[in-house]
């Protein structure tokens, strides 16, 4: 899986837990969405985790500096995964 | 009661609790006050029945309220900080019911130290399930 495939995947998510529609692009970041604070965050990780079956390491989703960082930590550890 | 203090690494996949609560007339009359949602469907006998109840219909955050207790008092308990309850009201519940809150930890996000927990709410007094949703928990560091 790709990053473009897996912000596919991650629009799905937020469109669950955003009240007003967000669009994902590979630059978008936390601080341009209103909605997007910390109690969020928590919650997208919570999804993500779920619906790919993935598990991150303490700090590391923090570390990321826009959704297309965060796409491509997905993708690492999905190969992870499956290694 | 004190409140307990299971970790976050003692919240284990797979760990349920349960603990039982009463819609006594204090509950009732103090969740009124604080909520000041005194609809006729919650305070009026006639207008319940009429709206084909068998009478006062408790308030569905009533049960919210057993939950904010459960969370913060018995599972996990003082270390919890609630985030999130998703709560789907299946069956009206009344004055003097027993309601059993059982939940199971569902998913622990190690990274945020969160847990997800299914909940579900029976009606012990009617034998019917009152509700049932998901609690989201950070369990902070003691």
């Amino acid at each position: 899986m790709n990053q473009a495939q897996v912000i596919d995947r991650l629009q799905k998510i937020f469109d669950e837990l955003f009240l007003d529609p967000v669009v994902l692009t590979p630059a978008l970041t936390a601080r341009e969405v209103e909605e997007w604070d910390s109690l969020l965050q928590i919650s997208i990780v919570v999804a993500v985790e779920g619906h790919f079956g993935i598990r991150f390491n303490m700090g590391e989703v923090e570390a990321t500096q826009n959704v297309g960082q965060f796409a491509d930590l997905i993708v690492k550890r999905i190969a992870e995964k499956s290694a | 009661m004190n409140a307990s203090d299971l970790t976050f690494d003692e919240m284990t996949q797979g760990l349920q609790n349960t603990h039982d609560y009463t819609i006594s007339e204090d509950v009732y009359t103090a969740f009124l006050a604080a909520s000041g949602d005194r609809s006729p469907i919650h305070v009026d006998e006639v207008s319940a029945k009429a709206a084909g109840f068998e009478g006062c219909v408790m308030h569905g955050s009533i049960l919210n309220a057993f939950i904010s207790h459960f969370v913060g008092m018995v599972f996990p308990g003082k270390h919890a900080l609630l985030l999130g309850v998703n709560l789907r009201y299946a069956n009206p519940s009344y004055l003097g019911d027993m309601l059993r809150v059982s939940a199971q930890v569902v998913q622990r996000v190690e990274s945020q130290s969160v847990i997800e927990m299914n909940v579900v709410i029976e009606n012990i007094t009617r034998g019917v399930r009152a509700a049932s949703g998901k609690i989201l928990s950070k369990v902070r560091a003691p």
